[in-house]
């Protein structure tokens, strides 16, 4: 009998499936020690393995990921050399992800944080813009780093505010329409050269780590912001601080860290001109239930033997 | 010809300076008195043709050649309260293109400053703590979401713009129905307030403070607003009912509400509103240095234009009050 487990806290969704598929055993393991039993004569899993419970799974034939980055899958070498088929849940979360990018964006350009705090201090005076302006969108240059589909939906988002639009992705398409232009990663220094907003959404690989390092960060136009989205450890954490301080760069913000949580005694936390998230972008009600459908599509699929939706590439790692 | 400028109210600004000398060099013909003070206004107004900013009834009244005022902003609703100037011939332009682009910005940085809830990630980040599963589904939706918008003048067009790159459904009402364009579905007439705010997720207030618009947004009218909707004013105050506005957002009826503008501005200390789920900023939205700049070139192209009897840019509708 076929079975498939869930990790996490899912019995609902186990009790949809449950109602859906009879015939099939839905099991839910909410901690290691469950996982590594239930793996063990397993056919699919929707959640991540750990290492143990991966090799012992026997009859293990795909795993369906809940979030988007695979980036952990450096950690299980086992399951990039098997047969078994990863996917992700890329397409649901794009679309908070990019509306988290311009909360992000335009909390910078319009200076939320100045504004909570004199919110918070019912001081109305104190939110005035003053001596720190806001900082207009409209034709200015944003550079995006991979035009996936989190890339794709925030160029959508930046060419409202009138922002141009230039990209570069490891397998350069033509450019979508109001991008002015799509480049491979060649030219990522030149991207940098030209950006005023430089948003990260590439996913954490062997080639991207660190990728944005702080030379690369040099070469961003003085007074220019950095966002990034999709994983720490893709921007130089160290080279961005030292930059902020400078003045080079003019902010930052971050849903992603080089450690998470952000260990408490990061200088990110207390910069003025950084605003932090904790990896939550993807956060919204319909992202998580597009997340489970995107489940249950591929397990309806996976039962009558059709393509995935979403599959992962697991040497490219992502 | 005599011009009379003044500072803005509040903010100045270092880049007037540069400005008035600019003025100074670029029309040496004109006389250009540039004063603070009412009392200095009182003097200077006598025989001045024109006036650049926020003219009192007092310097109005003293003035005895006056042609033209001109108003920085955008909102002229304090200079048509003036009801000889309204009554009197002197032309009234205002400066409304420069600051589309950062109020729409303002708009949408608010909507999704509250749909990520922004303001809650800032205090955790003052408090270097690290909120992770506490925001887990707790943000709003824009996909396929409706944004009702009140008032589609050249600041609501460039918020549907924006709405309409997040994938909202965006419809309008308007004084001047007009046909549907590709980032608005629909534009009603204001007759069908009501049934915007019925189907609206997101309800924008960016219509003139008029008349006809003081407290349009009461008590009766949130009654139609859908369940858990967030509401945004970016034009005055005084077009919403905050009492009403404020039994909303405690009762849940209203999820959220991005405030630019207060009824009272400052907003009283003692507001509840600043402790509701709010994003509140001090009228400020328009707050880029491309405004200031883009408002001071439309100055001089109406000065160009005054002095060689050229239409200018734009004339406001002292009766209508926009």
């Amino acid at each position: 009998m076929m079975k498939i487990v869930l990790t996490g806290d899912h019995e609902p969704l186990a009790d949809e499936l449950r109602a859906e598929h009879v015939g099939i055993t839905f099991t839910v393991a909410t901690n290691q020690a469950e996982q590594l039993e239930q793996l063990a004569d397993a056919d699919a899993m929707y959640g991540w393995p750990t290492r143990e419970a991966f090799i012992a799974a026997e009859k293990l034939r795909w795993i369906q990921r809940p979030g988007t980055g695979i980036n952990q899958i450096v950690d299980l070498p086992e399951l990039v050399d098997s047969d078994v088929v990863l996917t992700n849940s890329r397409g649901p979360h794009a679309l908070p992800m990019a509306n988290h990018v311009f909360a992000m964006i335009l909390s910078l350009a319009h200076r939320l944080p100045r504004l909570i705090d004199a919110q918070r201090a019912h001081d109305w005076q104190a939110g005035k813009a003053g001596s720190s302006p806001f900082v207009d969108l409209d034709g200015r240059v944003m550079g995006i780093l991979a035009l996936g589909d989190v890339g794709k939906a925030v160029a959508q988002r930046a060419i409202g505010f009138g922002l141009e639009v230039y990209a570069v992705d490891k397998d350069p398409e033509s450019p979508p329409p109001g991008v002015s232009g799509l480049w491979g990663l060649e030219r990522l220094d030149e991207l940098l050269e030209m950006s005023d907003w430089f948003v990260v959404t590439a996913p954490l690989t062997a080639e991207t780590r660190g990728l944005i390092d702080s030379r690369r960060l040099g070469l961003l136009k003085q007074g220019a912001y950095v966002v990034a989205i999709s994983r720490g450890n893709i921007v130089d954490e160290e080279a961005l601080i030292k930059h902020l301080r400078s003045g080079h760069l003019a902010g930052a913000a971050l849903d992603v860290t080089a450690v998470e949580p952000l260990p408490v005694e990061s200088p990110l936390w207390d910069m003025e001109n950084v605003v932090l998230s904790p990896h939550t972008s993807a956060n919204s009600p319909d992202a998580r239930a597009g997340g489970r459908e995107n489940f249950k599509e591929n397990l309806r699929r996976f039962l009558a033997n059709k393509q995935f939706i979403y599959v992962c590439d697991k040497r490219a790692g992502f | 010809m005599k011009l009379l400028m003044t500072m803005p109210a509040e903010g100045i600004w270092p880049e007037n300076s540069a400005f008035y000398a600019d003025l100074k060099t670029s029309f040496p013909e004109v006389d250009i008195k540039v004063v603070d003070t009412v009392e200095d206004q009182m003097k200077e107004i006598k025989d001045a043709n024109a006036y650049f900013g926020w003219i009192t009834r007092d310097v109005f009244l003293a003035a005895d050649r006056l042609q033209w005022i001109h108003c920085p902003g955008v909102g002229i609703d304090r200079l048509v309260e003036i009801p000889e100037l309204v009554e009197s011939d002197v032309v009234l332009t205002n400066s409304p293109g420069p600051h589309v682009n950062v109020m729409a910005d303002h708009v949408m940085g608010m909507v999704v400053a509250l749909a990520h809830r922004f303001g809650e990630a800032w205090d955790d980040q003052r408090a270097r703590r690290w909120g992770g599963s506490n925001y887990t589904a707790r943000f709003a939706e824009l996909t396929g979401r409706t944004m009702g918008i009140l008032a589609l003048g050249q600041i609501g067009m460039a918020v549907a713009v924006r709405a309409h790159a997040f994938n909202m459904d965006v419809y309008g009402v308007d004084l001047h129905p007009k046909p549907p364009t590709p980032v608005v579905k629909e534009v009603w007439g204001l007759e069908r307030l009501d049934e915007l705010m019925s189907i609206s997720d997101w309800f924008v207030v960016a219509v003139p403070y008029t008349a006809e618009t003081d407290k349009m947004i009461d008590a009766g009218r949130f009654a139609h607003l859908k369940e858990g909707a967030h509401v945004i004013v970016i034009s005055r105050g005084g077009i919403v009912d905050e009492d009403a506005m404020i039994e909303g957002l405690r009762s849940g009826r209203i999820a959220g509400a991005g405030l630019d503008v207060a009824d009272v501005e400052p907003l009283p200390v003692d507001s509840p509103l600043w402790d509701l789920n709010t994003i509140i900023s001090p009228h400020s939205s328009a707050s880029s240095p491309e405004m200031y700049e883009g408002r001071q070139q439309l100055f001089k192209e109406n000065l160009r234009r005054f002095l060689v009897n050229e239409p200018f840019v734009r004339v406001c509708d002292k009766r209508a009050g926009f």
